[in-house]
């Protein structure tokens, strides 16, 4: 630390950096904001109308607890370039100190400052991806804390090991552009390990369950796949043309994703349906991610169809193993994540790297070198036990703190979360039904309709139900 | 700045000996030299122009009615899935060491056997498999459409594109990408609320390679006969909006009206989206039309400045003229014009200065507020309004480039110079725009008619519902989903006589 100041103060000059790479990661990070809200309401849609705003605003709360979090030691833990053990960063940026102009570990073309915001999206994604698991039975409270602490214990260390230069993972030789392992492995371990401490929801296997708004499910796609042009285009953080073709890759495998799932469930209910292939799109995006700066359009079409055949299948999983996923997040993102993982070890190609003018990689199996998926195993593996153990083990001893359980009560999770702990609706506007007397020209608020004996027909307070 | 141009091009798709490792240090120093700003403003481009499909999405499905409401916002994403595949199979051939211009049997053959594990996956989906080779491709001769060297995107690599070359081949692909998904989503609007979801994905397939690609190739690449005669389209306003426009037209045509009472029950379901779906056209278009610099540039700059005012003017003007009518601040008359604005100065956004931007918008307004009325006048169908939107406008703006089109706006950037329009006493410029305008809406409305009507012969391709689904909704019949669980439906008991009122 004292050498940081020391430099600070003694620095007149400033590296010259091309205004074109700075300005493409810029606006990835703003791309990468949006990916946020973009999954919000992507699980606030496929949820009940009851929890929806719920869904919403915790993918929102998830930015600013992380962003405060990454500037108080969550870039120092995952990005310092001061610490030498191989699994966790030291305190030497806490609160960003010696954040600066110097060049940035993940590319030396952008200073550390531009690298910092844009990473803290990244981090702050992460968790986002992670709670929708909390879906329709979790205290907001408890997973605002969590959030807080699971970024600190789980997303920085396995960030650092996948990306920090000292990461054994990194110094193994692993290849993850934009995060397979940090980002979606690990949320999608740590939503199972949620989904299992929570348990089920009331009414999980008999009532059907379906999406409350659909239209807010393709609003979050659309917001995902856009934003999802800088978590992978800007991850080779700089404005060249290895950028375009991970934003190539990227569009290619979603796209691939969409209409694979969108098939596999045709095939069985013989309807287009819209869920399946937002589902697909997403799966799509999940298994390029981390060979996005790797791999050429013929293999990301492999990507898509790999990736959304497995995930598809994997969806399974909960029945067979009884357990309330309740927005399929580990089958997308956990298995996804995985097999995205182990693809990259099969088709990254040391041409793709070299795009940018600098990488050299080993490669994958297309360049013969077959040990590649066995460092990539390493890495999955590694960081989906250790996010599924660690989250476990956080959530079980949060549920012991009181005033920390995790889980609302009975009559809470009926009511909806929405208006238990938040005191809102999302929807306001849909739960009137109003009537105009055709004589008067008044309108009146319905509650309740009955026929010609008195009898109620129809009894509109159960409406938040859907 | 350099380009190299090495005799043997590094290639992804050409195998390697296997297990021997490429020599980087030979690599690097024959890769061109890019400024990263203006890749940058590209890829930052094609993200925005990708945002524009889901907005044509909701913009699409807040008109129609809630039970078509979902199926229409999954058709626009449809197909950017759709088109992503067909892009990469046809698109931009440049750097190929074999001549497979002879045989496409040859091409797939040495995809197939010709093996690296790799290359056999080089053998399959509109871009990706031929679109960007049918439209981009550079060694192709003839003046109408592109040759199949850059299918599957071989070739498509570092060296300079031939939309500007600043900017390499493979930014250029994805972005140009975004436009040939963007168009067939336009396109589809008219099948509204009748049209079956999968003749439409296999329309949309068919289509931009027949007509999309060959339209594009016509204005954009450097042999296309309408570039070489001097036609200015800067954005695409032949290629995407007159093509669409005209091929939307002739897919209402071939359905036919929507069943029920025009007067009462099509109306907008929820203004909220379409408004939405406003905000991200207009938001994506500075990527469009800015986009279409291939650079960043002043020429980006302002293409995005009188992209904004065209809007701007547009909307106000449509807004307006609803107003004489009605006396209310129309919302959708403001979407509607907006869009329209955005439309008419797509092909001329890199050519022309402010003050003709107002123009645009102006003339786009009025006069596409008057072409709404065609589908009264001639009874068809066009349930959203696209050929009077995107086909009259495009036109409108297509011939108004040609009289506002003003060599010293081009001239901001430096070398590139145009000969102008009218105001620059370039008085043939409006013929050129008026050859390549009607010569898009002819093509694509006489090939869009046969592909469709070839198409509703065949067997389990029939392009409309029949009258059970239509009633019922597209989302609930073809899709099995419902865009809005949360609002129940008031199904009616004919025993209910009375309402009883608690509060209001």
């Amino acid at each position: 630390m004292a050498s940081n100041t020391m430099a600070m103060a003694g620095n007149t000059t400033i590296p010259h950096y091309d205004p074109g790479d700075v300005s493409w990661v810029l606006t990835s990070t703003a791309f990468v904001w949006l990916m946020i809200p973009g999954i919000g309401y992507f699980y606030s849609g496929m949820s009940r109308s009851k929890n929806a705003l719920s869904l919403i605003m915790l993918s929102v709360i998830s930015v600013a607890i992380v962003s405060f979090q990454w500037f108080f030691w969550g870039f120092s833990f995952t990005y310092s370039k001061t610490s030498t053990n191989p699994f966790i960063g030291d305190f030497s940026n806490a609160f960003f100190r010696g954040v600066n102009t110097s060049p940035s570990m993940g590319n030396p073309k952008v200073p550390d400052v531009v690298f910092a915001v844009y990473q803290s999206m990244f981090a702050s994604f992460t968790p986002a991806l992670a709670i929708g698991s909390v879906a329709e039975r979790g205290r907001l409270l408890p997973t605002i804390i969590f959030i807080f602490i699971w970024t600190t214990i789980v997303y920085d260390p396995i960030a650092y090991w996948t990306w920090n230069t000292n990461g054994w993972s990194n110094k193994m030789g692993v290849l993850d552009f934009a995060g397979g392992t940090p980002v979606h492995i690990s949320s999608g371990a740590a939503s199972l390990a949620y989904a299992l401490i929570l348990g089920k929801r009331q009414g999980h296997g008999t009532e059907e369950f379906k999406p409350h708004n659909m239209a807010h499910v393709v609003l979050g796609t659309a917001f995902l796949w856009f934003g999802w042009f800088g978590f992978n285009g800007g991850s080779a953080v700089a404005g060249d043309i290895r950028a375009a073709m991970a934003c190539l890759v990227t569009n290619l495998a979603a796209s691939v994703g969409g209409l694979t799932w969108m098939l596999m469930d045709y095939r069985i209910e013989r309807k287009f349906s819209a869920l399946g292939f937002c589902s697909g799109v997403v799966v799509g995006l999940v298994t390029i991610t981390p060979a996005s700066g790797f791999v050429g359009p013929a293999s990301a079409v492999a990507f898509g169809i790999i990736g959304c055949i497995t995930c598809n299948f994997a969806c399974n999983l909960k029945h067979a193993f009884n357990y309330d996923d309740a927005l399929d997040i580990f089958a997308v993102h956990g298995v996804g994540g995985f097999v995205g993982n182990i693809l990259t070890g099969i088709f990254a190609e040391s041409y793709i790297a070299a795009l940018d003018g600098s990488t050299v990689i080993a490669g994958g199996w297309v360049n013969g070198h077959f040990t590649q998926i066995l460092y990539q195993l390493a890495d999955a593996c590694a960081g989906m036990t250790y996010s599924f153990v660690v989250t476990y083990s956080i959530l079980f001893l949060m549920d012991k703190i009181p005033g920390l359980s995790l889980r609302v009560d009975a009559e809470t999770e009926i009511k909806g979360i929405d208006v238990s702990e938040i005191g809102e609706l999302a929807y306001y506007h849909v739960d009137k039904i109003l009537v105009i007397d055709s004589k008067t020209h008044e309108t009146k608020f319905v509650e309740q309709i009955r026929n010609g004996n008195n009898n109620k027909v129809a009894d509109f307070s159960r409406l938040n139900n859907v | 700045m350099t380009y190299g141009t090495e005799p043997n091009p590094p290639h992804p798709f050409l195998p390697l000996s296997k297990g021997k490792q490429q020599n980087m240090a030979s690599n690097t120093t024959t890769l061109p030299t890019y400024n990263p700003g203006d890749i940058s403003w590209v890829l930052t481009s094609t993200a925005f122009v990708w945002l524009m499909i889901p907005g044509i999405g909701y913009f699409y499905s807040g008109l129609s009615r809630s039970k078509n409401a979902l199926s229409l916002i999954i058709i626009s994403v449809l197909s950017v899935a759709i088109v992503s595949v067909q892009v990469t199979f046809v698109p931009f051939s440049h750097l190929i060491p074999f001549d497979f211009t002879k045989s496409r049997c040859v091409i797939v053959l040495y995809a197939l056997i010709d093996c690296d594990f790799r290359n056999t996956l080089n053998s399959c989906v509109q871009w990706f498999i031929w679109g960007y080779s049918l439209t981009f491709s550079e060694t192709s001769s003839s003046p109408f459409i592109g040759d199949l060297t850059n299918a599957f995107f071989r070739g498509v690599n570092n060296s300079p594109s031939m939309g500007n070359p600043k900017i390499p081949g493979l930014a250029f692909a994805i972005f140009q990408s975004m436009f040939a998904s963007l168009t067939p989503a336009l396109a589809i609007g008219s099948a509204a609320e009748r049209g079956r979801i999968l003749p439409m994905t296999v329309f949309i397939f068919v289509w931009t390679t027949i007509v999309y690609d060959p339209i594009a190739y016509w204005s954009w690449n450097t042999n296309g006969w309408s570039k070489r005669l001097g036609g200015l389209d800067f954005a695409g306003g032949t290629p995407v909006h007159i093509s669409s426009g005209a091929a939307s037209l002739a897919y209402a045509l071939i359905l036919g009206q929507r069943t029920g009472d025009e007067n009462d029950e099509f109306k907008p379901h929820n203004m909220s989206h379409v408004v939405l779906g406003t905000a991200f056209l207009w938001f994506g278009w500075f990527g469009f039309n800015g986009g279409s610099a291939e650079a960043g540039s002043i020429s980006a700059a302002m293409a995005c400045f009188v992209t904004n005012l065209s809007a701007s003017v547009g909307g106000l003007a449509w807004m307006l003229m609803d107003y004489r009518l009605n006396h209310k601040f129309s919302a959708v008359g403001f979407c509607s014009g907006a869009i329209v604005g955005l439309v008419t100065i797509t092909p001329a956004a890199g050519y022309v200065g402010p003050a003709p931007a107002i123009v645009f918008g102006v003339a786009g307004g009025i006069i596409c507020n008057f072409a709404c009325k065609l589908k009264l006048a001639f009874n068809y169908d066009d349930a959203l309004d696209v050929f009077a939107v995107h086909g009259v406008g495009g036109l409108i703006g297509v011939l108004l480039t040609g009289v506002f089109a003003d060599y010293r706006v081009v001239a901001l950037d430096g070398p590139t110079t145009i000969a102008g329009g009218w105001i620059n006493g370039h008085f043939i410029q409006i013929l050129y725009q008026l050859a390549d305008g009607c010569a898009g809406m002819s093509y694509s409305f006489v090939v869009t008619y046969i592909i469709l009507f070839l198409m509703d012969k065949i067997p389990g391709l029939s392009l409309r519902v029949d009258i059970k689904t239509e009633t019922n909704g597209i989302d609930a019949s073809e899709m099995g989903e419902s865009a809005y669980y949360h609002i129940d439906k008031l199904q009616g008991d004919p025993a209910v006589t009375e309402f009883t009122h608690t509060s209001s």
